[in-house]
């Protein structure tokens, strides 16, 4: 949405709000997870906050079908329509490279994060071994 | 601006994002790897530990 697809920045539409939501959970869950002085309890504070923010999802799905505000209707994901009747088939292809590309890029950020929260465990790990 | 350069600018904004995040974890891991190989090295000799 925005400027040059409904003519104005922001407007209080519910499909934009509550992505606005997510996305507010989203740097909430962040700078939660972030806090070192007790690690356990940012942990789950945040798992909590990630719950909250994963039944925000469904929400922000049936938005368009709940609330007759400014944002059209799904083009991808309706019972009624398969998606090439909604969406060009060109649109369609370059969806779904992105969708897969992506899906690639973040299961690689996550090995490497993964990689880096084991490595900090062993450090972690070894370093209690050396004090006792 | 033009509705091109709307486009440029989010996809920009979302690319140079990851590619921070993308440098940033690279460098922490970097860091980690070279902590753990020297915590590893001092343990096989205890007497060269540096203090």
């Amino acid at each position: 949405m925005g400027q040059t697809h409904v003519g104005v920045w922001w407007t209080w539409d519910a499909r934009l709000t509550l992505t606005a939501i997510l996305l507010l959970i989203f740097a909430g869950y962040l700078m939660l997870r972030s806090l070192t002085e007790d690690e356990n309890r940012a942990a789950s504070a945040a798992a909590v906050l990630g719950i909250i923010g994963f039944l925000d999802i469904p929400l922000i799905h049936m938005s368009v079908y709940w609330w007759r505000t400014l944002h059209q209707p799904p083009s991808i994901l309706r019972p009624d329509k398969a998606p090439w009747d909604n969406v060009h088939p060109a649109m369609l292809t370059a969806l779904a490279i992105n969708f897969v590309g992506f899906v690639l890029l973040y299961f690689y950020l996550l090995s490497q994060r993964f990689r880096l929260g084991e490595i900090k465990e062993e450090i972690k790990a070894r370093l209690l071994n050396r004090d006792n | 601006m033009g509705a091109w350069g709307f486009v440029f600018l989010a996809y920009g904004i979302v690319w140079g994002a990851i590619l921070i995040y993308w440098a940033t974890l690279k460098r922490r891991l970097r860091r980690a790897q070279t902590e753990l190989a020297q915590l590893r090295a001092s343990e096989e000799s205890p007497r060269n530990v540096q203090t």
